[in-house]
């Protein structure tokens, strides 16, 4: 091997590893779920608590999920991330009671009427809500996650996050349709 | 060196293990975290194998056939829909009749299956089993239909031995507008249908449909037209409101009229000894449902439900006419803190009017007597979910209780564990005691079934008013997995024996002067045990491309005696479907199905059918967001295949190839 062929190589490795590199690009598709986990952690991150409810808020950010062994699975991606100086953990909940000891409370899927009943329990508590239903920000969650002919939109109910006292960054807002004034 | 083998058997594995754990890390690896919001929002996203519905997290073999699945099959009717589902064995007799059942034990009126349409029984006791040329919905406008294999009768009520399937149509808020289908073809000769949805104020929508359609005739085995073309007109409504933040209330009814054709042979008892004939059967019914639900947190909520059903068939051996209110009462609350429990009442009463009819050109062959009965059904439940270790061991026991006026107090059992060791992981066992109990016709129908010799002896089936509930011991397992994200499997395992199975005895002849009667009486001498495997597996392949596949595995065994009486349905089934969506306006879909020989009892002789293999396509384009054209070819590998043949009456008919165009246009 000559010289110069020597002082190629390494050049050319590096052409190598910056040309194949499979990256994600926005022509390729993703799967929902895992889409809804990492953009429910995205709210998470621009979403402030009032300062009483900080004080609770010791080391980790409590994101609960109701939802199947698919949703839960999807969300186990998310679990231990870091949001600003905490951490994301999530908590698998089987039970729909003992919301207390969630900061976030993420819905896949319920029955009508018991999410009604979930929102009159929840109403005006510090804890933020996002959901997947169509209706969710309508009927009274903070957050909807909505599927629009294969992508993904953002229905923020703006009354109830300002009646929990949270705090959503505009730049979130920018992106989302706003429900109520 | 036993040693080093050892050493070396265990490095494979090692190095297996860890190139499977590399997988599955990779698979867990959320690309999309990479993402900033605004890509997020952009990205085009694609289902998982299936959206996974609440079910699945259940301790049964539940299968869940959605909206989706229902229009890429091409189905046009409910029991060509649940050829989707494992485990049911679904076989056309011929234009106008389906025989359904669920693990075996198959026939026209087959007798272990409950079916609900929201929540209004379509089982009829007159002669236990379902009319399934009566049941219809507007095919668009089911949410769901949920199969569950084994038995139900916990939850759902007697007669659910070996499944149940609960129909479940949307709530009116999600058919709003107006949805036009027109199509028509070879079998499906023509059909249309509408529905317009509204919203009546702020919390109350509706939504009305009509539909007809009119389906041509098949082909006899023997050759020749079968002469079982039919058609049939529907309408109906539905109303939800939200009466208050904790009330609903649902309101809903269906009127239909349906003339059916059929060639139809009857046994005489004088010469020439059996008779054939073009009948006519005029079938007409309606039902009214509705459903207040009250809930009073997220985990309490109670229900009250009443409904009213009706339904008159005028055929020609016979009249059956029966009328069904139901009051239905249930209660879900949480005790402790990981207790989940549900109890309800439940009370029926019926009234029918059954009779013969003369046939056109012989004698009766159908007696009952009394002609007429009330009869009323009390039920009670109670069933509770225990939470033993949180997210990953739960307890599910439970009974039914029900007094009804055929045989009386009937107790029927449950308990169910599941354990999820990962939450990819479902493992499940369960066993559960469950009745069939006797219809009218068990115990006040007499009817001819055949005749010998020219003298002749005539062969009578006499139903007989002790004959009780038949009644099984089921043993079942289960294992759901989706270990890859876009492979989801669900395999079921289970084992019945059944006790006091309907048998008819041949009893003392009496020569009545034109005949030698020899009576076959109803009794419950026959015992037997079924076994088998349900496999369920979904491949979301490619983004566009999804693969369904069900493979079902059925043994019967059942305890010898003389005359065998009861069918045996297919030891395997085999479903495959690719749903395929190359480009987003276009679908195509195709669907093979296999099944083995089964065996059917028929006054005609013990009929041996042979396997068969299927094959139906479905395209669909949608040239604008609310316009949808599709083109559906059904059983197109052959001319015409036999898929069941009816117990009495009609003659084997082959089921014919056919086609069809549907134009949908929603508006």
């Amino acid at each position: 091997m000559n010289k110069s062929a020597k002082k190629l190589l390494p050049l050319l490795l590096g052409v190598g590893l910056l040309l194949p590199q499979p990256s994600v690009t926005l022509a390729q598709s993703l799967e929902e779920q895992t889409v809804l986990a990492a953009l429910a952690l995205n709210i998470v991150r621009f979403t402030t608590w009032p300062t009483e409810a900080q004080a609770n808020i010791k080391k980790t950010i409590d994101f609960c999920v109701v939802g199947d062994n698919v949703v839960q699975q999807s969300f186990a991606s998310i679990d231990h991330k870091a949001v600003g100086d905490k951490a994301l953990q999530v908590i698998n909940l089987s039970r729909l009671r003992n919301f207390e000891q969630c900061h976030v409370l993420y819905v896949s899927e319920l029955k009508q009427n018991v999410l009604l009943q979930v929102f009159v329990e929840i109403a005006k508590q510090p804890l933020l809500t996002i959901g997947e239903n169509a209706d969710f920000a309508v009927q009274g969650g903070m957050v909807g996650l909505v599927n629009q002919d294969g992508k993904l939109t953002m229905q923020v109910n703006l009354p109830v996050v300002r009646a929990s006292n949270l705090n959503i960054s505009a730049r979130l807002l920018k992106l989302a349709q706003i429900i109520g004034n | 060196m036993i040693n080093i083998n050892k050493i070396t058997i265990s490095s494979c594995l090692l190095v297996n293990i860890l190139c499977f754990c590399h997988l599955v890390i990779a698979e867990e690896r959320n690309e999309a975290l990479d993402l900033s919001v605004e890509d997020l929002l952009k990205v085009q996203v694609t289902s998982v194998a299936k959206k996974a519905q609440s079910l699945n997290d259940a301790p049964a073999a539940v299968f869940v056939i959605t909206n989706e699945d229902i229009k890429r099959s091409g189905a046009t009717s409910i029991p060509d829909a649940l050829r989707l589902a494992p485990g049911l064995d679904v076989a056309r007799i011929d234009s106008n009749k389906w025989a359904v059942s669920s693990r075996g034990f198959n026939g026209r009126l087959a007798n272990k299956l409950l079916v609900l349409i929201d929540g209004r029984s379509a089982y009829t006791r007159s002669f236990a089993g379902v009319y399934w040329e009566n049941q219809d919905v507007m095919m668009e406008d089911v949410d769901r239909i949920e199969v569950i294999r084994g038995p139900g009768a916990t939850m759902w009520g007697a007669n659910a031995v070996n499944g149940v399937i609960n129909i479940i149509t949307k709530n009116s808020s999600k058919t709003q507008g107006a949805l036009l289908n027109v199509g028509g073809g070879t079998q499906e000769q023509g059909f249309g249908s509408f529905r317009y949805g509204a919203k009546l104020s702020k919390d109350t929508t509706a939504r009305v449909y009509v539909k007809g359609f009119n389906r041509g005739e098949n082909t006899l085995l023997s050759g020749g037209g079968a002469g079982d073309d039919w058609n049939k007109v529907q309408g109906g409504f539905r109303l939800d409101s939200q009466l208050t933040p904790k009330d609903t209330l649902t309101f809903q009814g269906d009127i239909y009229k349906s003339n059916i054709n059929q060639l139809s042979y009857y046994p005489q008892v004088t010469s020439p000894f059996q008779v054939t004939e073009n009948d006519y059967t005029s079938t007409y019914g309606g039902n009214l449902l509705s459903r207040l639900q009250h809930t009073f947190s997220p985990t309490s909520d109670y229900y009250l439900q009443l409904f009213y059903d009706t339904y008159t068939r005028n055929e020609i051996p016979i009249y059956d006419s029966r009328s069904t209110l139901d009051v239905d009462f249930q209660h879900r609350f949480a005790l402790l803190d990981w207790q989940e429990i549900i109890w309800g009442v439940n009370y029926r009463f019926g009234h029918d009017r059954i009779k013969a009819n003369n046939i056109l050109k012989g004698a009766p062959v159908f007696f009952i007597d009394p002609t007429s009965v009330n009869d009323q059904l009390v039920t009670a439940f109670i069933q509770d979910e225990l939470t033993l270790i949180d997210n990953s061991l739960w307890l599910t026991i439970g009974s039914k209780f029900e007094h009804n006026d055929y045989s009386g107090f009937e107790g029927q059992p449950s308990a169910r564990i599941m354990w999820a060791p990962h939450n990819q992981h479902r493992l499940w066992a369960g066993v559960s005691r469950a009745v069939r109990t006797p219809s009218r016709a068990d115990q006040d129908l007499k009817f001819l079934f055949g005749t010998i010799g020219t003298l002749p002896i005539a062969l009578w089936a006499q139903g007989s008013p002790t004959f009780k509930a038949e009644e099984v011991i089921t043993y079942e397992v289960g294992y759901r997995t989706t270990f890859l994200k876009s492979i989801s499997v669900d395999v079921t395992g289970f084992y019945n024996d059944y006790r006091d199975l309907r048998y008819a005895i041949q009893g003392d002849p009496i020569f009545d002067g034109a005949s030698v009667k020899v009576p076959f009486n109803i009794t419950n001498n026959q015992q037997g045990k079924t076994y088998g495997a349900e496999i369920a597996a979904i491949w979301q392949m490619l983004d566009w491309w999804r693969w369904d596949v069900n493979y079902s595995w059925l043994q019967t065994q059942l305890d010898a005696n003389p005359f065998a009486q009861i069918s045996i349905s297919p030891s395997q089934r085999v479903s495959l479907r690719g749903a395929l969506s190359p480009w987003p306006d276009v679908d195509l879909d195709f669907w093979f199905r296999y099944v083995s020989t089964n065996f059917a009892i028929s006054e005609l002789g013990n009929q041996y059918i042979k396997d068969y293999i299927t094959l139906d396509l479905r395209l669909g384009w949608r040239p604008h967001k609310d316009i949808e054209l599709s083109l559906v070819g059904q059983n197109l590998l052959a001319s015409k295949h036999l898929e069941y043949v009816h117990e009495n009456q009609t003659f084997p008919t082959a089921i014919d190839r056919g086609m069809y165009g549907k134009i949908s246009w929603s508006f």
